[in-house]
């Protein structure tokens, strides 16, 4: 008798977990959601770029960068990078197709050799240009590239947040889980934690200056991603921005790419 | 079944996020400095009277990454400690409640004293004047995180801001010093060697980058060979861009390839030789270049109304032939049309999902000459170009970690046997194999040659075998080196190691080695064999 009440109470506790489980998977998914529905429509955008590299001992690098990005309706968007400085990268650019169901396509173009060379989907963990944020730190937010689950409600600087994990469904991303402090009242992301294959804390990510464009569209305009396991930070900065520049695909191949300068 | 994968992978999910909880108010420790251990550290951050058996475990368990192997005593030079307030393995809430109450952190942290959030922001405030641009946004609310005080960022310069009209002038100035390890093997050269050059690119495009002429500019100068003492102009045309279209007009220089070890296909610039041992650096082509995109992939159509020669070291230069090459002369050509045949190529490339490939092909001059007997000079070698028609396949495919790569060339010409070549590989690379994040590129590929019984030809059947190191810091350091052994005589191999880094924001360091060995004399090696070298470069980038 008392074994079967302790089975039925597993059984109750067990279901009721999972329903919990499963409310904390959806509330998550709904924050996610409506971060990207509060980021769409923003066509195009042309930017100025600083990344700014320090390593442990504090040695300090400024990469600038232009970037092209162009929205793609049901599927990742597409951008192209090209380096200003130093000097002796200036002219280098890449060209990336984010994708929602597939991996990425990631093309590089080397100046000196006038060569583009396509560049594995599965470097995304790899470190974009020597600087703390890795590939896929830098591709589209895409929501079935997660799995999310809502955690908590915190407040951060005053902000209310949620508290969101999500958990990369790619075998290939560097992370185990990113934990995510979305901010209540636009959806914009203050904090990323990224958790490394060992689940252990390696980065965090905190985005500031947030400015508001078009009346709709919040970037930061400054994203300080710190790497804890080595002591190395890069801030990636938006010096200038602008909106719905008139780029279409035809910005977006290999001939563009080829003649970005 | 699927409830239940979803319970795990949320109890999995978990964990991670319970321990975030757990070690809620934790402080950071580090990086670790030569001579410091676990015990010391742990001993200065006990907690009260806990043992510091427990103590040590438990800050070894919260640091899996600060450790390289299971023992306490490895822990690593640069690591950062967590130091936990409690155990994190045994977070209580993670075990009672698999979903997480909403729980506001607390955080003691005070503006200005940064410790609990990240000591390593502190550090690099440190410069600073700490939070007095920043510390207006720091709340000290007791339920209340606060995201740490950031470093200040360098003034934006000057040319973010001019956007609009983007044209430019860069270039480069460098130093180059030769060591050529092995006494020469001909009259005339030396063992050392110095050289300058520069590169000067201007670019002026005009409405909205849709015309523009390019520029650019090469020079050197060598203290031995003065036929390494040259100029050539590496671009200079006017591009359009239409719709879907694009007309390139002048001289240019166009890549094909996707192998590392040898470009095959790569037929429209003529190899600037007497540059480097490693044929990537090529002579401006006059051409005009017609390309078009589309669903159905890149389409290039060129002309090209003038050949330019080959160049070779000259007599007083290494890497050279024993006999000297005429180049003083015009080359011979087998068109009566000498250098103003005009060549035509055409290349269409495309993609099928992780699959891309390139036909080509080339009717023309070719930029590979045949040396044969000088007519007007004995005992000198004339270059002879013949006509010829080049067919060209090239291929990457992505799998996975692997990128398969393929060059192939059939080759048809009336004063040679026809034949053909491969060179086909791999490149598989290790991503942030080290702490720092370094990447580790393997490659491996095979070269063939069906005019395996001419010795003249170099990669008949060789194996390249190398590797790619890319540091990943801020130097952006980065070393490439291999080896291609001919499978047909094992004396016969070249070592190859191209090592550089930025040492400023102008300044980059080159290190290249180059060895070869070979024994027989009909093979090209041979006459090389003597020509070791290592070359160290200094550039100034502008």
């Amino acid at each position: 008798m008392l074994r079967k009440t302790v089975y039925f109470a597993l059984i109750t506790s067990l279901f009721a977990q999972l329903a919990l489980a499963q409310d904390a998977a959806q509330k998550g998914y709904q924050i996610a959601e409506q971060r990207k529905n509060k980021d769409i429509g923003w066509v195009s955008t042309e930017s100025e770029n600083r990344m700014i590299l320090r390593d442990a001992q504090g040695k300090q690098v400024v990469r600038q960068l232009r970037t092209k990005a162009l929205e793609v309706a049901d599927d990742g968007d597409k951008s192209l990078t090209i380096f200003d400085q130093p000097a002796d990268v200036s002219g280098t650019a890449f060209l990336t197709f984010s994708h929602v169901h597939q991996p990425d396509e990631q093309w590089l173009y080397m100046p000196a050799l006038r060569r583009v060379k396509r560049i594995s989907s599965n470097n995304k963990s790899g470190a974009f240009m020597g600087s703390e944020f890795a590939y896929e730190d830098l591709s589209s937010f895409e929501l079935a590239k997660f799995n999310f689950t809502w955690l908590r409600d915190e407040t951060l600087n005053g902000q209310q947040a949620f508290v969101v994990q999500a958990v990369p469904t790619d075998r290939y991303s560097g992370y185990t889980s990113m934990i995510s402090w979305i901010d209540q009242a636009e959806y914009r992301v203050l904090k990323t934690e990224y958790y490394d294959r060992k689940g252990a804390l390696l980065k965090t990510a905190t985005m500031t200056d947030y400015q508001l464009h078009q009346d709709k569209f919040w970037r930061a305009h400054r994203i300080d991603m710190v790497n804890h396991q080595t002591g190395k930070s890069t801030t990636l900065s938006i010096d200038s921005i602008r909106f719905d520049t008139g780029l279409t695909d035809a910005d977006f191949n290999k001939n563009s790419l080829k003649r970005a300068r | 079944m699927k409830l239940g994968a979803l319970y795990l992978a949320i109890l999995a999910g978990l964990s991670v996020g319970a321990k975030a909880q757990g070690c809620a108010e934790e402080v950071r420790y580090g990086p670790i400095k030569d001579g410091e251990n676990l015990w010391r550290i742990a001993y200065n951050h006990r907690p009260d009277d806990r043992p510091m058996q427990e103590w040590t475990q438990t800050i070894y368990a919260a640091n899996p990454a600060a450790f390289s192997s299971d023992s306490h005593t490895s822990l690593q030079i640069g690591a950062v400690l967590i130091i936990p307030d409690q155990p994190c393995q045994t977070t209580s809430v993670a075990q009672k409640d698999p979903l997480p109450e909403p729980i506001d952190r607390v955080s003691t942290t005070k503006p200005g004293s940064l410790v609990a959030e990240d000591a390593l922001q502190s550090r690099s405030a440190e410069s600073a004047t700490t939070s007095a641009s920043m510390g207006s946004t720091i709340q000290t609310t007791t339920n209340n995180t606060v995201l740490p005080d950031l470093p200040p960022l360098p003034p934006i310069p000057t040319a973010a801001e001019q956007s609009g009209t983007r044209w430019s002038v860069k270039g480069e100035l460098g130093i180059e010093a030769r060591w050529f390890a092995e006494n020469n093997a001909y009259q005339d050269q030396s063992d050392t060697g110095l050289a300058v050059y520069g590169q000067v690119a201007a670019y002026l495009p005009w409405n909205n980058e849709r015309d523009g002429i390019a520029l650019t500019l090469f020079g050197r100068g060598d203290s031995e060979d003065a036929r390494r003492s040259h100029w050539d102009v590496r671009e200079f045309k006017y591009f359009h861009v239409g719709d879907g279209w694009e007309v390139h007009a002048g001289i240019d220089k166009v890549f094909w390839g996707q192998t590392e070890s040898l470009h095959l296909v790569d037929v429209i610039n003529q190899t600037d030789l007497v540059e480097h041992p490693d044929t990537e650096d090529k002579l401006g082509q006059p051409m005009v270049r017609v390309s078009s995109i589309g669903d159905w992939g890149l389409l290039d159509v060129f002309v090209m109304p003038y050949f330019r020669e080959r160049t070779f070291a000259g007599q007083d230069g290494r890497l050279r032939l024993p006999v000297p090459i005429n180049t003083d002369d015009d080359a011979l050509y087998e068109s009566d049309d000498h250098d103003t045949h005009i060549d035509y190529a055409i290349r269409w490339s495309h993609m099928v999902g992780d699959l891309e490939f390139a036909l080509s092909a080339f009717d023309g001059t070719s930029r590979e000459p045949m040396l044969v007997a000088d007519p007007t000079n004995i005992g000198q070698l004339r270059p002879f170009y013949t006509q010829m028609r080049q067919y060209g396949l090239e291929g990457v495919y992505l799998s996975g970690d692997w990128i398969w790569k393929l060059e192939a060339i059939r080759r048809e010409g009336e004063m040679f046997d026809d034949f053909h070549a491969v060179v086909a590989g791999f490149e598989y690379t290790f991503y942030g194999v080290t702490d720092s994040g370094m990447d580790v590129g393997w490659l491996m590929e095979y070269q063939y040659d069906s005019r395996d019984q001419q010795a003249s030809v170099l990669g008949q059947n060789d194996v390249f075998v190398g590797a790619r190191l890319a540091f990943n810091d801020i130097d952006s350091s980065e070393i490439l080196t291999g080896w291609v052994q001919d499978l047909d005589d094992s004396n016969s191999y070249t070592y190859v190691l191209e090592a550089s880094t930025r040492l400023s924001a102008h300044w980059t360091l080159g290190v290249d080695i180059w060895l070869f060995n070979a024994e027989q004399q009909m093979d090209p090696l041979y006459f090389i064999r003597k020509d070791d070298f290592i070359q160290i470069d200094f550039t100034f980038h502008f």
